[in-house]
């Protein structure tokens, strides 16, 4: 057992630590040296009380306020992060952009469809060439990687150019992790 | 598209999305998977916060000012993995903080949470070792009671509340030590 200087003071004569006491007895893992010594008995004794008292503070179900989730998401909601549009084609006069946010949010959706992928991340970037999309993905084990990318792509192409009536200028899909929760979906 | 890989799924609920994609789609901005966060988490975090503020109004705004920090720091979040020790962090600076400020605010001594409005009716529910536990708590100097609390409530490690609080690792066990003392002794009564 390596000896720190600021263990001193948490020493019992037998060399064992009341810090390392006290976890076992929290989790209910004695060692057999603990079991048997005389000053970690001792020692077990005096703290018995404060052990038994901060588990049943544990088993004491705290519930947060039904206004925290209430007031967090109005404030999340204030101050939205300012972002920036797509701009759609079409006849003017007047036009139509849609928020990046909204477009990545149809993204993801666009990608429910299919089995064994889910979107994590998703950036959207318009430049004269069209629409840049950049996206993570956690792929199902077990499924194959190039097919589950290759529909996931078709997906979210389809979107753009049908939904939006926008050229793909570059779609990358970044898997990120194999998800075992994904699998059979 | 889902007839070109396979038959079609039921949509998935988004509450029951890995955390990490939860994550990353608020990264990005989304509303939606925060909220699902945040009523994931919230219990923990107000318990955590309330905890070391010891006074349920205090650990509400404390609990309210971190997840609404967390909301704004999370594209600085590199490894979505660690979301929930980093939110853990988050509270604990938050809370600390506020135990700070009380401090410079009023004299030590004047508040004592859980044992300020004790009549008799309290006195009495004081009999039960928790409650116990609680106002011995309450009597100790701040930095102990949150050194104490980080360590023994809480489970984290010498290391990880030393850069909680901004003291060295020695001085954290010393404040545990005295803390422990302290608390074994009020607690005398029940062995």
């Amino acid at each position: 057992m390596a000896v720190e200087p600021s263990d001193d003071h948490d020493r019992l004569p037998c060399g064992n630590t009341v810090d390392a006491l006290l976890r076992h007895m929290t989790s209910g893992e004695l060692t057999g040296h603990e079991r048997t010594c005389e000053h970690c008995r001792a020692q077990a004794e005096e703290l018995r009380p404060l052990v038994t008292a901060v588990r049943r503070d544990g088993e004491e179900e705290v519930t947060a306020p039904s206004g925290l989730l209430t007031d967090v998401m109005r404030a999340v909601r204030s101050e939205r992060r300012s972002e920036r549009t797509i701009v759609l084609g079409g006849t003017g006069p007047g036009g139509t952009e849609v928020r990046e946010s909204a477009v990545a949010a149809m993204l993801r959706a666009s990608v429910e469809a299919v089995p064994g992928v889910v979107v994590g991340r998703c950036r959207v970037e318009q430049t004269g060439e069209g629409l840049f999309v950049r996206v993570t993905a956690r792929v199902a084990v077990g499924l194959p990687i190039p097919d589950a990318a290759g529909a996931a792509r078709r997906a979210m192409r389809s979107l753009v150019e049908r939904r939006l009536g926008l050229p793909v200028a570059r779609l990358d899909i970044d898997v990120v992790d194999l998800d075992d929760s994904a699998r059979g979906r | 598209m889902a007839a070109e890989v396979g038959s079609v799924r039921p949509v998935l609920a988004d509450t029951e999305l890995p955390e990490t994609v939860l994550v990353e789609r608020a990264q990005d901005g989304d509303e939606r998977a925060f909220e699902i966060l945040v009523r994931r988490y919230q219990d923990t975090v107000f318990r955590f916060a309330l905890r070391i503020v010891a006074d349920p109004a205090e650990a509400l705004d404390v609990a309210q000012e971190a997840l609404v920090t967390v909301w704004r720091k999370l594209p600085e979040l590199d490894e979505p993995r660690t979301f929930a020790a980093w939110l853990y962090r988050t509270v604990g600076r938050r809370a600390l903080n506020a135990v700070r400020a009380r401090r410079r605010v009023e004299p030590i001594g004047e508040r004592e949470p859980f044992a300020r409005e004790a009549g008799p009716v309290e006195q009495a529910l004081a009999q039960g070792l928790r409650e116990a536990l609680l106002r011995a708590l309450a009597e100790l100097p701040p930095p102990q009671r949150v050194c104490w609390v980080l360590r023994e409530m809480e489970g984290l490690g010498y290391e990880e509340i030393a850069e909680l609080v901004g003291a060295t690792p020695g001085a954290v066990r010393g404040r545990i030590h005295r803390a422990r003392t302290h608390l074994v002794e009020e607690l005398r009564p029940w062995r």
